[in-house]
């Protein structure tokens, strides 16, 4: 067993890079919550300025006011002097004794005089007043407006503080996420180097890294030459290829622990023998499909599996197993229709994996599937190697009809009960037999 | 799937009991072709047998009182045919029963 997996480092770089993305939308997120708290203190800041310049304002009127007030206070008590004087006036007048006539003294200019300082002294009344009801006005503004200025810099101070916990918390977290980082990358590098050691001394697991991270040549035309070398998987590679799925596919390892664990509670031949057949059902077509998939996963950027094509107009329908798509270089599987595809086309496969009389019994269901692959440039079909079982005849009349229905047969996956024993292998791996 | 139930004679067992160790083996070795000719032959060999075919949660539901009775219980080939009495009436403790998993169709379609 590897001291490090392939699998396991490059689940430790997917980690990273997943940790990375993080740190990417904690920026973002981070930037636009302090940049909302920064906007929030500005505005904060300018309404306390706004309510400080009304204060001002306030206090200046409510000082003004006052000044009225004691003019008209003022003006008032001097309205009372002249009402005064001249009632004074009068009285003096009235006290005169009467002339030689008999007639009193005319007082008219004195009585008229105390008329005009009456309404003197009510106009000076009115005006206070006016005064006072102006300045009571101007203090309750003025009071408001302390009050405004109060409120807003207790708004101010709450958005500064919101603004300070965004900057902090932001701070802390992106440590916490760069820590993360450098300690994964450190993990990383110490695991690339242990892998790096581990492939300098392990031929098969190199070769296996290779297949793994395989392109094809640029410009090159992608041949059935080339389709037969990505399939070609010797059994030790398959090995490695099951503990790289366990690694890295969730799906298989939930699948391969299910298995493990009856394999491991059976108790008894009979229950042993059901566990292999039900995980050559299940474990062994999805092992099948990723062989594939990843063998030709790199002809292209893009691949698809199971993509449904309806067939005629009776609503029948065929899945294509894997069309890879946007292929990085051309294709040339042969001459005619359906046999080239240019750079960013489409190549369709059909994968059949079982013995050899299984094959040949699904001879007119492969000529049916090839019609669901012409939804691309190019089209084929991969079949386990148990093909070679069958006599030449029939060998050459599956393949004909391949050919002829625009689907050949182009590459080999392992024999069907090579790809059995891998999974059962694996399975049985750490589990004690009885 | 399905397991067959096939009442063994004591003149069979010499010929089975080979039969039964490969297929052992080649189940221990993850070899499914070596199970399936092994599985073959012996189903050849019970074919003129009396036999019953259980599908695979009746088998388990039958293993599951054969462990409440008998936690240790091991899912042999070969068992006593008391067990299954009810599917063999007239099996007597000394009657064998070959306990068979075998596939019905071709499973494999990828």
């Amino acid at each position: 067993m590897a001291q490090v997996s392939i699998g396991q480092v490059e689940n430790l770089e997917d980690l990273i890079r997943a940790l990375e993305s993080v740190r990417e939308a904690l920026e973002t997120a981070c930037r636009e919550q302090i940049a909302a708290a920064e906007r929030q203190c500005n505005e904060a800041r300018g309404e306390v300025q706004t309510s400080e310049s009304m204060l001002e304002d306030a206090i200046q009127s409510e000082q003004e006011a006052q000044q009225e007030m004691a003019e008209a206070q003022q003006s008032l008590e001097s309205a009372e002097n002249t009402l005064s004087a001249a009632e004074f006036a009068l009285s003096a007048c009235e006290a005169q004794p009467p002339d030689e006539d008999g007639y009193g003294p005319d007082c008219s200019g004195e009585e008229a005089a105390v008329a005009e300082a009456q309404a003197g002294v009510e106009a000076a009344q009115v005006a206070l007043e006016e005064a006072i009801v102006a300045f009571e006005k101007a203090t309750e503004n003025r009071q408001r407006m302390e009050q405004r200025v109060e409120h807003a810099k207790q708004a101010l101070a709450m958005a500064e503080q919101v603004f300070e916990q965004a900057q902090r918390e932001c701070s802390s977290r992106m440590q916490e996420v760069n820590k993360s980082i450098d300690i994964g990358k450190a993990r990383l590098a110490a695991a690339r180097r242990a892998l790096d050691a581990y492939l300098a001394t392990n031929p098969p697991a190199a070769r296996f890294y290779e297949w793994l991270h395989w392109h094809p040549e640029h410009g090159k035309p992608i041949t059935p030459t080339v389709i037969r070398d990505r399939m070609n998987f010797s059994p030790e590679q398959q090995r490695l290829f099951q503990g790289y799925l366990y690694d890295r596919d969730p799906a298989y390892r939930k699948m391969v622990a299910k298995y493990r664990g009856d394999w491991t509670a059976a108790k008894g031949d009979v229950e042993r023998n059901i566990v292999n057949r039900n995980a050559r059902i299940h474990l062994s077509g999805q092992y099948a499909e990723q062989l594939a998939r990843y063998a030709l996963a790199p002809l292209g950027s893009k691949i698809e599996t199971q993509s449904r094509t309806f067939v005629g107009s009776d609503g029948r329908y065929t899945k294509t197993d894997l069309i890879v798509r946007d292929l990085r270089a051309p294709v040339l599987l042969g001459r005619g229709e359906g046999m080239a595809a240019p750079v960013g086309g489409s190549l369709a496969f059909e994968v059949k994996c079982g013995k050899a009389d299984y094959l040949y019994a699904q001879k007119d269901h492969m000529v049916f599937q090839a019609e669901g692959h012409k939804q691309a440039d190019a089209h084929c079909t991969l079949c386990s190697r148990d093909i070679h079982d069958l006599s030449p005849e029939k060998e050459e009349e599956l393949r004909e009809a391949l050919r002829v229905a625009g689907s050949p047969l182009v590459g080999m996956i392992p024999r069907k009960n090579e790809i059995d024993q891998s999974c059962l292998t694996f399975i049985h791996a750490d589990a004690e037999v009885m | 799937m399905k397991v067959k139930l096939a009442v063994i004679s004591r003149e069979q067992l010499a010929v089975i009991l080979p039969l039964i160790q490969k297929l052992r083996d080649a189940s221990n070795a993850g070899d499914m072709d070596a199970m399936d000719v092994a599985t073959d032959a012996l189903l050849a060999l019970v074919h003129d047998q009396r036999s019953v075919d259980l599908s695979e949660d009746e088998w388990k539901r039958r293993l599951s009182e054969f462990r409440s009775k008998d936690p240790t219980f091991q899912s042999d080939y070969l068992v006593s045919g008391e067990l299954y009495a009810r599917y063999f009436p007239d099996a007597t403790p000394e009657t064998m029963i070959l306990q068979l998993p075998f596939n019905e169709r071709d499973v494999n379609d990828v």
